[in-house]
C-alpha cells in the first residue's frame, strides 16, 4: 500500500492526517531515501502511531526509518501526560539498547601492531553471542534487584567504574521510578546471566579512531582529537529487557480492550498514562533501562582491564574515559513547549536518540555550552559519527535525532548476499578486524544490509536536528 | 524475519510453527526428546495464544536444562493451550545457537482457518 506523502522541503515530508490518524505524520528523510521508504511498511506504520490517544504533535520518523514491530524503527512520538498512552512498542524489545563511546590517550597507529591481541583479548574477556557470560561473575536475585533501581551506579558501587562515569551518562545511569516488584520472576531469571554481556544480533564493540573532525570545538570540549583511538559499546538490557517488553505487552493487549482502544497493529498495543497498566510498565521499563545502564558499565570496565592488560598501561596513561552513553530505546517523562505552552509528555524514542541543544540542565555541566553528545554507529565496514543536540531538533522533534544507520536489506537477504563472501576476509583487508562468536551474525550486520550513515547524518545536520562533530572509522569489531 | 506454517489442524500448524522457531534459533543441531516439560499459556485469542506459546518456546531455548526439538499440543481450548515440550540439556559439543531470538512479536500475527486446514505467521524479533 503505498502512502501518500508529501514534500516539505529537501529533507521533510509530510504525511497528511487521514482515516483514523489523530495528527500528521513528519519524515525526516532525503529524495532517494522517501523513494526506497515507498516500497515498505515504514511509513504506514508512522501514520498507525498517529492514530494513538493523546499524541501531541506529528507522528514523526528519523532519517534512519525502516520497518519495525509496532512502531518503526527511527519513530518519535509525545503523548499528552492526561490524554495520552504509553506503549512498549514504542520503546522495543530491548529497552535502553544505547550506545557509549569512549576515548582516550592512544594514537590509533601506536596501537595497530597490537590490534590483533587486543581484540582477540577483548573477544575473550567481554562475553558476546548468545549464551555467553563472564565464569567469574554471579549475580544473585538480590543484587540483581538493587542493580534493577541504581543501574550504572550500582556497577560502580561495585568496583566496575569511577563515580565520575556517572555524571556522562544520560540521565546519570538511571532512570527514577524503577520498581522491582513491577517485573515478572521469569525476566529476573533471564536477566541474572545476562548482566554484563554483549549479546549478538546487531550489538558490538568496536575500537575506532577519530578519522575527521567537523567542530574543532566541540571536539575538543568532548576530548576528541584527530587520529586518537575510541571505543564504542553497543548493547542494551538482553534478555531482562525483552522479557519486561514481552509480559507488558499481554498487559496492555488486555488494557487496549478494557479502554477501549482502537488498534491498527497488536503490537502498538498500550494504555493510558494515567492507568496503573501504565504506570506498572514505566516502573518495570525504568528497571530494564537501569539494567543496561549498568550492563555498558560492565562492559566499560572490562575494556579499560583488556587495553591495560594488552598494552602494559595504566588507566593515567590510557585515560579511557565516557564521553557520553545514550539510550535509543526508551520512553522518557519530559517537559516540551507545544504552541507556546509548556507541556508534561510522555516523549517515545524507538531507535532515535535523545539530542538536547546546549544550555539544558540535563546535559552534564562539561557539555553545556555544546549541547548534549549524540552517538550515531554506522555499520561495521564504514564510519559512526559523533553529533551534539541542536536546538532545532528542541523545537520540532521535541530534541530527538537519528540513532543509526537503519537497515536496508533484512537479515534474510543480507544472508543471501553474503554467500560466496569471505567478508570477515574482506573487511580486514579493508583495515578493520572482526571477532565475532558466528559467522551468520557477520553475513546479516554485513556492511550493506545498512544504509550509508553519511547520508542519514547529512539529513540530521541539514534538518537541523543535530551538529556533525566527528567521524570515527572502525579498526576492529567485536561482535556477538 | 517471519515463519509461516500451513497444517491440516490448529495444533498441528502451532506444532510446525514450533518447529520453525526452533530451526531459527539453534539451525540443524540434532536435538533429542529425552527431556520433556509441561506448558500451560492463556491468551484472550487464538492468536495471542499463538504468539504466547511460541514466547514459551523462546524462554526455554535460553535455558540450560531443556534444547527445545519440537512441542506436542494437547488441546487448545477455552483460551488455554496445554502442550508438552520435549528436547533434552544444552550440550555445547552438539548443539550451536545460530541466533538469539529477542522474542515472538505480535505484528501481523495470524492463526487462520484456511480451506484444507490452518494457516499461522509470526515475525520474530532478532
Amino acid at each position: 500500500m503505498t502512502v501518500k506523502v508529501q514534500q516539505i522541503d529537501h529533507c521533510r515530508w509530510r504525511i497528511p492526517r487521514e482515516g483514523a490518524m489523530r495528527t500528521e505524520g513528519l519524515i525526516f528523510a532525503s529524495a532517494k531515501m522517501m523513494q526506497d521508504l515507498q516500497r515498505e511498511q515504514a511509513l504506514q506504520q508512522v501514520c498507525n502511531v498517529a492514530t494513538l490517544p493523546g499524541i501531541v504533535g506529528p507522528s514523526m520518523a528519523m532519517p534512519d526509518i525502516h520497518w519495525g514491530y509496532g512502531f518503526p524503527i527511527g519513530g518519535v512520538a509525545a503523548f499528552d501526560a492526561d490524554e495520552g498512552v504509553v506503549s512498549p512498542g514504542g520503546v522495543g524489545y530491548d529497552i535502553n539498547c544505547g550506545v557509549r563511546l569512549l576515548r582516550s590517550n592512544l594514537e590509533a597507529e601506536a596501537i595497530r601492531p597490537q590490534l590483533g591481541r587486543l581484540a582477540d583479548a577483548l573477544f575473550r574477556n567481554i562475553p558476546s553471542g548468545v549464551g555467553s557470560c563472564r565464569r567469574d561473575f554471579k549475580l544473585s536475585v538480590a543484587e540483581e534487584t538493587r542493580v534493577l533501581v541504581k543501574g550504572a551506579a550500582w556497577a560502580v558501587q561495585q568496583g566496575f567504574g569511577d563515580a565520575a562515569d556517572l555524571e556522562r551518562i544520560e540521565g546519570q545511569g538511571a532512570i527514577a521510578g524503577a520498581d522491582p516488584e513491577m517485573v515478572s520472576e521469569r525476566a529476573i531469571e533471564r536477566g541474572r546471566a545476562q548482566l554484563g554481556t554483549l549479546g549478538s544480533g546487531n550489538h558490538f564493540l568496536e575500537i575506532q579512531q577519530v578519522e575527521a573532525i567537523y567542530d574543532a570545538d566541540a571536539a575538543a570540549v568532548l576530548g576528541l582529537h584527530p587520529g586518537h583511538v575510541t571505543v564504542s559499546i553497543h548493547t542494551g538490557s538482553r534478555g531482562f529487557g525483552y522479557q519486561v517488553c514481552d509480559d507488558y505487552l499481554k498487559v496492555m493487549l488486555k488494557a487496549a480492550r478494557k479502554y477501549g482502544i482502537t488498534l491498527p497493529d497488536r503490537q502498538l498495543c498500550c494504555a493510558p498514562l494515567q492507568s496503573d497498566e501504565a504506570r506498572n510498565y514505566l516502573a518495570a521499563m525504568a528497571c530494564a533501562a537501569n539494567f543496561a545502564f549498568a550492563n555498558r558499565q560492565m562492559i566499560t570496565a572490562w575494556v579499560r582491564e583488556t587495553f591495560e592488560q594488552v598494552l602494559g598501561k595504566g588507566p593515567a596513561d590510557l585515560r579511557l574515559g565516557i564521553i557520553y552513553d545514550v539510550c535509543h530505546n526508551i520512553a522518557k517523562w519530559e517537559n516540551h513547549v507545544v504552541n507556546g505552552q509548556q507541556r508534561r509528555l510522555c516523549v517515545h524514542r524507538k531507535g532515535a536518540t535523545r539530542a538536547f541543544p546546549p544550555g539544558h540542565a540535563e546535559i552534564p555541566a562539561a557539555y553545556r555550552q555544546i549541547g548534549q553528545p549524540v552517538l550515531i554507529p554506522g555499520d561495521m565496514g564504514r564510519y559512526s559519527y559523533v553529533l551534539t543536540g541542536t536546538a532545532g531538533a528542541y523545537a520540532e522533534t521535541f530534541g530527538s535525532t537519528c540513532h543509526g544507520a537503519g537497515r536496508v536489506m533484512s537479515r534474510h537477504a543480507a544472508k543471501k548476499a553474503a554467500r560466496g563472501h569471505d567478508l570477515i576476509g574482506e573487511l580486514g583487508a579493508h583495515g578493520t578486524l572482526v571477532r565475532a562468536a558466528g559467522r551468520a551474525t557477520v553475513a546479516e550486520e554485513m556492511p550493506e544490509a545498512y544504509k550509508d550513515v553519511a547520508d542519514v547524518v547529512e539529513v540530521v545536520q541539514q534538518a537541523g536536528i543535530g551538529h556533525v562533530v566527528a567521524r570515527l572509522t572502525p579498526m576492529a569489531v567485536i561482535k556477538g | 524475519m517471519g515463519i509461516e506454517a500451513r497444517a491440516a489442524s490448529r495444533e498441528a500448524v502451532v506444532e510446525e510453527m514450533v518447529q520453525g522457531l526452533v530451526a531459527l534459533i539453534f539451525g540443524r543441531s540434532p536435538v533429542t526428546r529425552r527431556v520433556t516439560a509441561k506448558i500451560l499459556v492463556q491468551a484472550e485469542d487464538p492468536v495471542e495464544l499463538l504468539v504466547s506459546c511460541l514466547n514459551e518456546v523462546v524462554y526455554w531455548s535460553e535455558k540450560d536444562d531443556l534444547v527445545p526439538a519440537a512441542l506436542h499440543v494437547e488441546s487448545i481450548r477455552n483460551g488455554e493451550l496445554l502442550a508438552t515440550i520435549a528436547g533434552e540439556p544444552f550440550d555445547p559439543e552438539r548443539h550451536s545457537i545460530e541466533r538469539q531470538v529477542k522474542s515472538v512479536t505480535y505484528h501481523q500475527a495470524c492463526l487462520d482457518k484456511i480451506p484444507g486446514g490452518w494457516y499461522a505467521r509470526v515475525y520474530v524479533d532478532l
